[in-house]
């Protein structure tokens, strides 16, 4: 733009500068430390101050979008660092640190190391989450690493008693901040897992600031919870930011409250479901033993088995019925076997010599008992006797015939028949 | 599988998960079906057993607050501790 033209405007001049220094990436984000002076805050909110060093300084601006999210109060004097880049106030021809983030220099500090840790136990793996133990649904011993007489303390007590207050707590006391915290919070850790009765271990403190946190976010404590063969929840008060601590433990909970209603149940709850069982226990029963009942009183429905009599009265039915049929058949054999014999006696009777005798006829029968029945067998003087119906007459031959006319007749007839 | 469905050993003083997950598999397998008229009474009584084990534990009411020492020697050994009314 300038390189054609000879005599340029003041804008011009301060856009080109404005547009020289973004498009440096070095200046893009960066990290500044310094000493604030000049500061000043108008009721826009935002912040206008100077940050110099022993040498020289550099004119800043925070813009209240971010100097909202300031952790501490900017005090003159202080000493900082900012996160931001460097850009040109085109009006004023001013360049400027237009600062986004801001630490103080001791935080500054703790910022940079907590990074560093993170990054280096990270990978190491203290965090990897397969690493990491799931914790017992039911303890009944729980240990807690905790101050003898913080806030900590006491919550967790509340929330157990309140939610289930059937378990045993295993206290070992520790300092919580300054110097000796991480390694009495090590040492606590170290002693539940040598006395090993603990099922779940709660390790943490109340809220704070980020210094008086600092123990759990030492290596120190971080091993030792990594090492912690029982499972450990980490509980220290802090809502949104997570401490070394959390990263590491096998849970992590924002507050020791939190963290007592993670590791116990509710009592209420279980027996809750303790009914619910006891419920379906008993409705299962009684529905297996509506469900036989059914059966069987379905079985004594049946005529097998809820009239004895009937079926012994039917049964005598049926036999008196096969009785009549054979008294029947019987009768009308002997009835058939009577007339049989009545014809066959009528036969009989007419066949009978009786029957013929009474009729007139008789037999003559010579005196050797050979019956006559020609005139021819005789001759005259011989003693014949004659068998009537009743009696006998023994007689003499005292004449003879030859055959009779009517004889004749009968023998030509039968003759012919045959 | 018409055995006596898992008693408790009583030298573990009332495991209570162990009582819990026993009492479900319990209903479980009555809901099932598959048992006979017998069978699913003993099951049935078991059930009832393990769900008064139950109630037993959960009405007990006993929180107890130790605190671990360790002397010189290495000796671990608890102390009944009472929270101090303190403002710390």
């Amino acid at each position: 733009m300038l390189a054609n033209k000879s005599i340029i405007t003041v804008s011009e001049l301060n856009a080109y500068l404005k547009e020289r220094l973004e498009a440096d990436g070095h200046l893009a984000n960066l990290w500044v430390a310094g000493e604030i002076s000049n500061l000043k805050v108008p009721s826009s909110g935002h912040m206008y101050f100077t940050l110099k060093d022993e040498y020289s300084s550099v004119r800043c601006v925070m813009f209240r979008f971010y100097n909202r999210s300031l952790s501490f109060t900017l005090n003159q004097g202080m000493q900082v660092i900012c996160r931001g880049y460097v850009s040109v106030y085109e009006r004023d021809g001013q360049y400027q640190l237009y600062v986004q983030e801001m630490v103080t220099r001791g935080m500054g500090n703790l910022h940079l190391a907590f990074e560093q840790l993170k990054t280096k136990l990270q990978n190491e793996g203290l965090f990897d989450p397969a690493a990491k133990k799931p914790i017992p649904v039911l303890p009944r011993k729980i240990g807690i690493v905790t101050s003898p007489t913080g806030a900590a303390i006491r919550d967790i007590i509340t929330v157990i008693c309140r939610r289930f207050p059937n378990v045993h707590l295993l206290l070992a006391p520790t300092s919580v901040q300054g110097e000796a915290a991480p390694g009495e919070i090590a040492g606590a850790l170290e002693l539940l897992n040598r006395h090993g009765q603990a099922d779940v271990i709660i390790v943490g403190r109340g809220g704070g600031s980020l210094e008086e946190l600092w123990a759990f976010n030492t290596e120190t404590v971080a091993r030792a919870i990594f090492a912690s063969r029982i499972p450990v929840v980490s509980a220290v008060g802090h809502e949104t930011d997570f401490t070394i601590a959390d990263f590491t433990a096998d849970r992590r909970a924002p507050t020791p409250s939190a963290a007592a209603e993670m590791v116990v149940p509710s009592k209420k709850e279980l027996e809750r479901y303790v009914l619910t069982l006891q419920t379906r226990l008993t409705k299962s029963m009684s529905n297996l033993l509506a469900s036989y009942r059914e059966r069987v009183s379905r079985l004594a429905r049946r005529r097998v088995l809820t009239g004895p009599f009937s079926s012994l009265a039917d049964q005598q039915q049926y036999v008196d019925g096969l009785q009549r049929r054979l008294v029947k058949s019987i009768n009308s054999y002997v009835q058939a076997k009577r007339s049989l014999l009545a014809a066959l006696a009528a036969r009989l009777h007419t066949l009978s010599p009786l029957n013929i005798l009474s009729r007139g006829y008789a037999i003559c029968r010579a005196e050797s008992g050979r019956e006559i029945t020609d005139s021819s067998e005789v001759i005259l003087e011989q003693p014949v006797e004659i068998i009537l119906r009743r009696g006998a007459l023994l007689c003499q031959v005292k004449g003879k015939k030859e055959e009779l006319e009517w004889q004749k007749t009968l023998d030509d007839q039968i003759q012919k028949m045959n | 599988m018409a055995e006596d469905p898992g008693r408790s050993d009583p030298k573990d003083e009332l495991n209570f998960e162990k009582t819990l997950e026993t009492l479900e598999t319990v209903v479980e397998t009555l809901e099932s079906g598959k048992l006979g008229l017998s069978e699913a009474l003993a099951y049935f009584q078991e059930g009832i057993r393990l769900v008064k084990d139950c109630n037993r534990y959960l009405e007990e009411a006993e929180l107890r607050i130790t605190e671990l020492l360790e002397d010189a020697a290495g000796n671990i050994t608890e102390k009944h501790f009472g929270l101090e009314e303190d403002g710390g």
